[in-house]
């Protein structure tokens, strides 16, 4: 694992972005804006709630060479199904303790609450990321 | 035999596409065109149309009310065949057989790659136990009946009203209450204690009305005669002598927590009454002034009009009886500033909501308390009156609404609901549902503490998880959480979710998607 996330460290800048996002929130905002440039070095991979992201599967995402995992849910108060939302809070913060124990930044993962109508957040909320990463990959 | 179903209506998606020419173009089975999918007689119409040609994988294609809501679960529902097997896509405007094709081809490649699933028809009891002979309660129970609904009121208190025992298929039970609970939407066995012993029923649904229990508030510092409880402050007017009354009244709602509508409708109309009948300055101080409700911004503009004043606070108000005035110290929140009140009389709403029983009956049923112990957790998607346990309603005070007319229309609503989820007296459920591998299940428990919706249990003979399809909603929170990784949802697995998976063989998937359904 440490040899893996070793290389995953020195993942390069022109690797994608992987976007886990629920279906009933973050998704239909994508569809929304699926052309737009902010998508174009990201893969999104559609869950049918953001609770069905594994720990294990956002690591192999970055072992596998991804430059960072973005998990979009519904807002809290709001998911689809009452308690997705808060679970994947909690694995995305225990990916993170993971990767920081492995001696990889943490902020390589990251999880986001989006509505079905907020189109324009979550493009907000990806160029951020990106630009998050970006700003690791100088340092 | 894959189909597709396109929607053509002359409002939003006027649709210029030749059914054969979509048949070639994309190698479909069928392509049938169907009128307002987005209409009951649509949904009917696609429902026939798929039973009648043996479609059993279908795209819907149409605009975004076919692709962004929940049509294809109904259209699934009323055609019978397993919702993973209905993909709905979008079809861009004025889009030609040759430009919707592609969209299409891809729903049908990742129809190819879904597991076969079945569906099975299972008994919806049609008895409803209503939890709560109160208002609420009675209310629903009253609505249930009408609906044709044998109902089971139960009460704890002994002195519960019976009145409507006297109404055909509504049954009173007074000391009664529920020690054990299990079970699935159409089929709970709940155990009722009586005086008499327990007994074992089957009901299709759940109402629980219990209302709510008024304690005592431990952040009210009562003073008899200075710092009065809000419910008595008129009596208490009424009984002092003129040279007595107080000339200034200060009402603070919001000690403990945020008080519901009810009370801030009585203490507007409290408010009004001192400032009316017992000449007083009435300031009323909240925290939030409730009026999303049935007359209460009037009763608010009223209260406004006759000359209450309203003062927004934060944080904790201080209230000192000293000798002479009372003094209220509090932080208007409007303002941003902090304020000092003196008046000769405070009254303060004196209760907490928090009840334990209900807490212990929560317990009992398999209910998510919010955060103030109330019945229903604090998701939007709850509202009006469904509870994480599909099949369970609460109803009223118990999940915070006092206000009376809005209660009542809960209780008509929860009524509805129950009535809507059982009338058809059969329910569809697909194979699509959590899968629990029974080799790699270390019965850790923890799909069982993290299920939302109380689906996963434990099966006593294979000593593993369980999933029970009539509950699971397939949104694969267990699969997720599952530390050992026993827990597939088969529609959502690893390789059709990172888009890896090709056409499975029929057979071969039907056997994967059916390890632990041979269980049952």
């Amino acid at each position: 694992m440490s040899a893996k996330s070793g290389t995953a460290a020195r993942v390069s800048k022109a690797a994608r972005i992987t976007a886990l996002l629920c279906e009933n929130s973050a998704y239909k905002a994508y569809l929304d804006v699926a052309g737009s440039p902010e998508f174009a070095g990201v893969d999104v991979v559609r869950l049918p709630c953001s609770g069905k992201s594994e720990t294990g599967l956002v690591l192999r995402m970055l072992e596998a060479g991804s430059r960072g995992v973005l998990v979009v849910g519904c807002p809290k108060e709001n998911c689809e199904f009452v308690r997705g939302s808060d679970r994947a809070d909690r694995r995305v913060a225990a990916a993170r303790t993971a990767l920081a124990d492995a001696g990889v930044r943490a902020d390589r993962v990251r999880m986001e609450f989006v509505s079905s109508v907020e189109s324009h957040r979550l493009l907000a909320v990806v160029r951020d990321f990106a630009a998050s990463l970006d700003k690791e990959a100088t340092a | 035999m894959t189909g597709v179903l396109a929607c053509v209506c002359d409002r939003a998606f006027p649709v210029k596409t030749a059914a054969s020419g979509l048949k070639q173009l994309t190698g479909a089975g069928r392509v049938e065109i169907v009128m307002d999918l987005c209409s009951a007689s649509g949904i009917v119409a696609a429902a026939g149309k798929i039973r009648e040609h043996g479609i059993d994988r279908i795209v819907l294609a149409g605009c975004p009310v076919v692709e962004r809501t929940g049509l294809a679960a109904t259209v699934a529902e009323a055609a019978g065949i397993p919702a993973p097997h209905v993909v709905p896509v979008l079809l861009p405007p004025n889009a030609d057989a040759a430009g919707a094709a592609p969209t299409i081809r891809k729903a049908l490649a990742a129809l190819e790659a879904m597991p076969v699933f079945e569906t099975r028809k299972v008994k919806l009891a049609q008895d409803v136990l209503v939890i709560g002979a109160g208002p609420a309660g009675r209310e629903a129970a009253r609505s249930l009946a009408s609906l044709g609904h044998a109902v089971t009121v139960i009460d704890r208190s002994e002195a519960a009203s019976t009145s409507e025992a006297a109404q055909p298929g509504l049954e009173v039970l007074t000391g009664t209450i529920v020690v054990g609970f299990e079970g699935y939407p159409g089929s709970f066995q709940a155990r009722l204690r009586r005086s008499a012993g327990i007994t074992e029923r089957t009901f299709g649904a759940v109402i629980v009305a219990t209302g709510l229990e008024l304690a005592a508030s431990a952040a009210a510092p009562f003073v008899p005669g200075r710092i009065v409880p809000l419910q008595g402050l008129i009596a208490h007017l009424a009984g002092l002598r003129l040279r007595q009354l107080p000339r200034s009244l200060a009402i603070v709602l919001d000690l403990e927590i945020d008080e519901g509508k009810a009370s801030c409708g009585e203490a507007y109309r409290v408010a009004v009454e001192a400032l009316r009948t017992y000449r007083a300055a009435v300031t009323l101080l909240v925290r939030d002034a409730k009026v999303a409700a049935l007359d209460l911004n009037r009763a608010f503009d009223d209260a406004r009009e006759a000359g209450v004043a309203v003062l927004k606070y934060s944080g904790a108000p201080r209230i000192r009886a000293g000798d002479g005035e009372i003094e209220i110290s509090a932080r208007d929140s409007v303002l941003g500033a902090d304020v000092r009140l003196s008046c000769d009389l405070v009254a303060l709403s004196p209760w907490g909501l928090r009840s334990p029983a209900d807490a212990h009956l929560a317990g009992v049923l398999g209910l998510d308390l919010d955060a103030l112990d109330r019945m229903q957790d604090n998701s939007s998607r709850l509202l009006p009156a469904a509870t994480n346990r599909r099949g369970v309603f609460a109803v009223g005070a118990c999940r915070g609404e006092t206000w009376p007319p809005a209660v009542l229309r809960d209780a008509r609503a929860a009524a509805l609901e129950a009535h809507a989820l059982l009338a058809p007296r059969r329910m569809s459920v697909d194979t699509a549902h959590a899968v629990v591998d029974g080799d790699k299940c270390v019965l850790c428990l923890t799909c069982v503490r993290t299920c939302p919706f109380r689906a996963m249990g434990i099966h006593a003979a294979d000593r593993c998880a369980d999933c029970r399809p009539e509950a699971c909603r397939q949104c694969g929170i267990c699969a997720g959480e599952c530390p050992n990784k026993a827990i597939t949802l088969p529609a959502w697995s690893d390789p059709i979710v990172l888009g890896l998976a090709g056409p499975a063989p029929r057979a071969a998937a039907a056997a994967r998607a059916g390890t632990r359904k041979a269980a049952r």
